[in-house]
Parts: C-alpha cells; sequence; structure tokens
C-alpha cells in the first residue's frame, strides 16, 4: 500500500477541487492523440513523456492506470547495446532518456528486464575530465546531465563504481554556485530554479550538501514566489507551475519548504487545471500538457495536499518506491 | 529554405532512386503507435537509412539541413551534420550563417547553440592548427578555465583575426538577446565565446555591454549576472577598484529601482567577494527609508536586517538587536508578508545573540 501524505496542509476552502479522475483520463489519453503536431514534434522525448505521466499517475493513486507489461517491453526496446536509452525506439541514447527509464522500471520494480550492468557502463562513459557529465556521446554538458547521471546511478545503488570520481563533480557542481546563492548550468552561468534543483539533488544524493549556505539559497528560493502564489524560475520571470516542483523539492532539500506561502502555491497550481480535459497547465488559462501536469501533482503532494501519494523531494519518484529500494535515509 | 520551398519533394529528385528508406519501427505491439504526417515519415525513412549506412555525402548534408528545419531538437542529426562537415570539409563560415537564420527561426532551441559552439570550436582551431586548443575534444564545457590561446601571445595579425572572430559572435549573440534579453542559452554561449578565447581586449566592451543592457532594462537579471561574470572572471579577478566601481553602480541603480532584487543581489554579491563587510552600506539603506518609494521596498529591510544582525554580532549590542528585530518584524507583516514565515525565523535567530549585559 503507498503511504499517502502523513502531514496534510490545511487547504483555503476556496480553492478550486483537485480534479483527480480527470488527470488519471487525462494522461491515459495521451497515446490517442497522435494525429496532432506536436505529438510526433515530441517523439525523442517519448521516454521521458512515460515517466511524467506514469509519476503522476503513481502519485495521484492510480498505479495500474497505464499498461505496465507493454511499458516494460517498450522501454527494453529503447536500451541500446551501449547501455543507454534513446527517448524512443532507435533514437540515439541520451541520459535524460536512460534516467527516464530507469525511473520507470524501478517504479514499476522492473529492473529486472534490462540489462543493469550496461547502463552503469553508459553512464560512466559520460563523466568528463573535470567531473561533469555529458549528456550523451556527442559531448554537451550541462549542471541536469550530471544530477541525471547521480540520480540514476543512486537508484541502481551503483555509486561505488571504481570508474567514477565523484569528488570531481562535487568540485564542478561547486563550481556552478553563484553570488546569490543559486546554481547555473555551468560555471558562471545564470541562477535558474531548475539548475538549482539539479545541483542541490547532486548535493544530496552525494552527501556534500554542507556546500550550500542554506539559509542564503533558502531566501533566494522563497524570493520567487510571486503575489498571486506561483513560483518563478528567476528574478523578473513570469510564475510558471513546474516551478512549483525546482524551487519546493530544493526547499525541501535544505529543510526550509515552510518558507513559502503554501496555501496560496496550492491555489495557483490548483487553478492552472483545464477543467474539461483534465491536465495541469504551465499558469491558469493555458493548455494543459503533461510535463506541467506531472510537476503540478508531485508539487501539490510535496505541499502536503490530501489524498496523493507523497513524493520524495530528491528523486520525483513516490516516497514508498524510495523507500523500498532502501535510499530514503540519505536525505 | 530553398529544399522546403521546390515542389518536388526531394525524395523524388532522381538522386535519391537508389535510398530505400527504413520505416520507423515502433515493434509489434507499440504502446505509442505513431501517426506521422506523410512528409515527416518519409522524411525521417531516408534519414535512417542515411544513418545506417553512415553515408558521407552531399545528399546526406542536404538531408540533415531537412531534418533539422522539421525538427530542430532532434539531437542525432546535428551530430550527424557536424561529422559530415567535417568530412566534406565544408566551408564553416557559410554553415554559421545558416546557424544565424536558425537561431532567428528557433532562438530557444539548445542543440542549435551547441552546434555553434562546436563549429566556432573548429573555427578557432583551424586558425591556429599548431595551438594546442581545448576545443577540439570536448568542445562543450561550457566556460572552461582553460582558453584556447594566451591571446597576448599572438602575432600582431592573429589577434586581429582573432579580435574578428570574437566580435562577429558577440555581435551575432547580442542580436538574439535583443530579442529575448533573458535567453540562457545564448548568455551561456557568450559566456563560452568570452572564456575560449582568453584574456582580450573583448571583456572591456562586455562590461560597457552589460551597461548599456542595463540602461534599457534594470530587471534584466542576466545581465547582472553577466556583469558580476564579467567583473570577476575578465580582467584577473576583482580588485579594490572594481569594487568601489561596482558598488557606486548598484547603489545607482537601486535609487532607480529600489524594490528590483537583482542589483541588491549583486550588490551584496560584490561586497563579499571583495571582502567587504555588508555593515558598509549601512547609511546609503537606512537613507533610502526616507525615500517614499523606497522604504516599501523588501530589499532596503532585508538588508537592514542582515547589517544590523551582523552589528549585533560584532558588538554584542542589544540596541541593534532591536533594530534587527523592527526590520524583521516590518518584513514579515508588512512590506513582505508572503514570506512571513521566514522572516519570523530569522527573527528567532536574533534571540540567540549573544549581547553584553
Ligand atoms: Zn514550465
Amino acid at each position: 500500500m503507498s503511504a499517502l501524505n502523513e502531514e496534510t496542509t490545511v487547504v483555503d476552502a476556496s480553492a478550486p477541487e483537485l480534479l483527480l479522475d480527470q488527470h488519471v483520463k487525462y494522461i491515459q489519453a495521451l497515446d490517442t492523440k497522435k494525429n496532432d503536431l506536436e505529438y510526433w514534434l515530441t517523439e525523442h522525448l517519448r521516454v521521458n513523456g512515460l515517466y511524467w505521466g506514469s509519476t503522476a499517475l503513481h502519485i495521484l493513486g492510480h498505479p495500474d492506470a497505464l499498461d505496465q507489461e507493454q511499458i516494460v517491453e517498450y522501454l527494453v526496446k529503447c536500451q541500446h547495446d551501449n547501455g543507454g536509452f534513446g527517448g524512443h525506439i532507435d533514437h540515439d541514447p541520451h541520459i535524460l532518456s536512460t534516467l527516464s527509464a530507469v525511473q520507470i522500471l524501478i517504479t514499476y520494480d522492473r529492473l529486472d528486464a534490462i540489462q543493469v550492468d550496461k547502463v552503469v557502463d553508459y553512464i560512466a562513459s559520460l563523466q568528463n575530465e573535470d567531473g561533469s557529465f555529458s549528456g550523451d556521446s556527442w559531448g554537451e554538458t550541462d549542471t541536469r546531465f550530471i544530477f541525471c547521471a547521480i540520480n540514476c546511478l543512486s537508484l541502481l545503488k551503483k555509486l561505488d563504481d571504481k570508474r567514477l570520481d565523484l569528488q570531481k563533480t562535487i568540485d564542478y557542481v561547486v563550481r556552478c554556485r553563484n553570488f546569490d546563492g543559486g546554481f547555473g548550468s555551468s560555471p558562471g552561468g545564470e541562477s535558474h530554479a531548475a539548475q538549482v534543483y539539479v545541483c542541490v539533488g547532486t548535493l544530496t544524493i552525494l552527501g556534500a550538501l554542507h556546500h550550500v549556505d542554506a539559509d542564503q539559497l533558502g531566501w533566494w528560493l522563497s524570493e520567487r514566489q510571486l503575489k498571486n502564489g506561483g513560483l518563478n524560475g528567476r528574478p523578473e520571470k513570469l510564475e510558471d507551475v513546474c516551478y512549483s516542483w525546482w524551487v519546493l523539492s530544493s526547499l525541501s532539500m535544505l529543510n526550509r519548504s515552510h518558507w513559502i506561502d503554501a496555501p496560496k502555491l496550492i491555489r495557483f497550481i490548483l487553478e492552472a487545471q483545464d477543467t474539461e480535459t483534465g491536465g495541469i497547465a504551465d499558469r491558469p488559462g493555458n493548455m494543459p500538457d503533461v510535463f506541467h501536469t506531472v510537476f503540478g501533482i508531485a508539487g501539490l503532494s510535496l505541499l502536503g495536499y490530501p489524498g496523493l501519494v507523497a513524493v520524495d523531494p530528491v528523486y520525483c519518484m513516490p516516497r514508498h518506491v524510495i523507500q523500498r529500494i532502501g535510499l530514503v535515509e540519505k536525505h | 529554405m530553398a529544399e522546403q520551398k521546390d515542389d518536388v519533394p526531394f525524395y523524388q529528385k532522381p538522386e535519391w532512386a537508389d535510398v530505400v528508406p527504413i520505416p520507423q519501427d515502433d515493434g509489434p505491439n507499440p504502446l505509442v503507435p505513431i501517426a506521422y504526417t506523410q512528409e515527416y515519415s518519409t522524411t525521417m525513412g531516408y534519414f535512417r537509412a542515411m544513418c545506417r549506412a553512415q553515408e558521407k555525402s552531399e545528399r546526406a548534408l542536404d538531408l540533415t539541413k531537412i531534418v533539422i528545419e522539421l525538427i530542430p531538437s532532434h539531437f542525432t542529426v546535428w551530430y550527424y551534420r557536424q561529422q559530415l562537415l567535417k568530412e566534406l570539409n565544408k566551408d564553416l563560415k557559410t554553415e554559421l550563417e545558416w546557424i544565424e537564420w536558425m537561431v532567428e527561426e528557433h532562438p530557444k532551441s539548445y542543440q542549435i547553440w551547441h552546434h555553434r559552439q562546436v563549429i566556432v570550436g573548429r573555427i578557432a582551431q583551424s586558425l591556429f592548427p599548431s595551438t594546442t586548443t581545448t576545443s577540439s575534444s570536448t568542445p562543450s564545457t561550457a566556460q572552461s578555465a582553460e582558453a584556447a590561446f594566451v591571446f597576448d601571445d599572438l602575432s600582431e595579425s592573429q589577434k586581429t583575426t582573432v579580435q574578428d572572430l570574437v566580435k562577429s559572435e558577440l555581435e551575432f549573440i547580442a542580436e538574439a538577446l535583443k530579442d529575448d534579453t533573458k535567453n540562457y542559452h545564448a548568455w551561456s554561449y557568450r559566456q563560452w565565446v568570452l572564456a575560449h578565447f582568453g584574456q582580450g581586449p573583448w571583456w572591456t566592451g562586455e562590461l560597457a555591454y552589460t551597461e548599456e543592457l542595463l540602461e534599457k532594462d534594470m530587471r534584466n537579471n542576466s545581465a547582472w549576472n553577466q556583469r558580476y561574470f564579467v567583473v570577476t572572471n575578465g580582467f584577473g579577478g576583482l580588485t579594490e577598484e572594481d569594487v568601489q566601481r561596482e558598488v557606486q553602480f548598484a547603489k545607482s541603480r537601486i535609487e532607480k529601482t529600489p524594490s528590483n532584487e537583482s542589483p541588491w543581489v549583486y550588490l551584496t554579491g560584490i561586497l563579499r567577494k571583495g571582502n567587504h563587510s555588508v555593515t558598509e552600506i549601512k547609511e546609503f539603506c537606512e537613507g533610502l527609508l526616507s525615500v517614499p518609494r523606497a522604504n516599501f521596498s523588501p530589499f532596503v529591510h532585508a538588508t537592514l536586517l542582515d547589517i544590523y544582525e551582523v552589528e549585533a554580532k560584532e558588538q554584542r549590542s542589544a540596541a541593534s538587536v532591536e533594530k534587527a528585530k523592527e526590520e524583521a518584524i516590518m518584513l514579515a507583516e508588512k512590506v513582505d508578508s508572503i514570506r512571513s514565515k521566514y522572516w519570523n525565523w530569522r527573527k528567532t535567530q536574533l534571540l540567540k545573540i549573544d549581547v553584553a549585559a
């Protein structure tokens, strides 16, 4: 049985309701939209999309709403000989889709279906001299890819692989820390809430969070909340539901999620729901998509919204799954 | 682009007659069967055929362009194109012109920006093949501390060549930033260009550039971040003179927009980096309290709270604790109540300060 949120937040009585059943239907229906232009333009994100959809369904308490066997069968086809997963069948492997595939398989407890050692080979091959990780064999680096690599290795319990130099990874991430306390995509890059999430997540997994000035960064993250309750990713940018996750999970890893106004944020997320089709948009009034749906729902779960399955702030997976594989003590 | 404006699709032309397109394999019982549009599925079929054969030809190069213009986020096709450009020894300046057009169409595609970086890295390397550059094996490490060249060691004509290249890249990026002054990829690439070519005269120009952007929009956080990048990386590190100048710079902007987060964070960041105490701006902040617009800025009160807290600790002063407490209350109850929990926590921290009896 999945653990529901223990501490439940008092939800503003005038806030809209969570359209739980509609969101389940929305996600189930995603595969039937094949005539949309968007659908094939995002082909390379199909595995990521499956992670977003299945994670949202798990947090909504409907883990069986998608056909698990079909998903596993499909993911197996996306793994390459070098161990990495492509974003779709026949697509080149990438660290982003590799992490998504591993997350889905662990959530369904079906790691047995793939060759785990090969995944580790693939990830180890992506570490650069400076400790960072590339996204693929093409060589582009970004702190996002570091998090994908470390997150994935941690889920697979392979952080002790001798080929890795994790101290260098920590040093690299610390070099990406800025004067405002936040983190960017590379040393000197502007602080951005999503990059903060991946850097704080990496340091949390590697037990190196002491490199962060939690009070300074906690304040910078809290500053992301705007008057309407929504959060933005950088100063003077628009609020966006996905930042509910990047900002809130970072605050949570720093033990400072209580610094922002939770009821106002809950209301903001709920107002971004599409009452006709289900799903959540980036902000109220816009078209929903599966990406904002999962991060909106995960944000609500982290905020203690009643009736949702608890989510883990580091891995963005159901907390009971992270407990099952024995990683909870880490943070 | 020419290929798309032709009436005849590329695959109906004679030079493609011998290629057998490879259809997408969605598996026997696809979870996600994809109903492609006809043009897309045919194009991708030919692309898969080229990839599988690893064909190195002009037509393959043309096809990568067609695929990229159709779906720029498909990262494999970029890599294939880069290989083809090398194998076929193509003119990279022409490639830059095409990228310029692509950036206008898809300014937020990070693959395009990365492609630009790879191509410019290759041009840089080709200018001085004898120099060991960092650009060939790992073109991607954005701000690798090592520059490709020691600028001062170059001959006068080499310096001119490098300066021209950097200048044209910075102008190209500035053009993209005109449309979106906060484009993250454009800024990342800009930092790479500045650092990759070492300590050349462009760093001075960059300081002026950030000033120009901030003149237009003082709330442009990306420009503030870039300014910090320039003053701390550009001239062999931050000097005392830099600190004084930048403190003045930030103060003058704060006076104009006191509730603007960016110059405040910049100001305190520069002070910290220069080993100055935040208490040095106490008079400045207190002065702002009498300015009608400024006294409602959370950042004035937040900075005063920091200042009084430091004073209280250093001087064990009960009076400073009191002042700090007033600021925390002001923030929690009046000027920044959405973060009242944070400010109340700050208030409780003040109680722990050991003050003289
Ligand atoms: Zn978003």
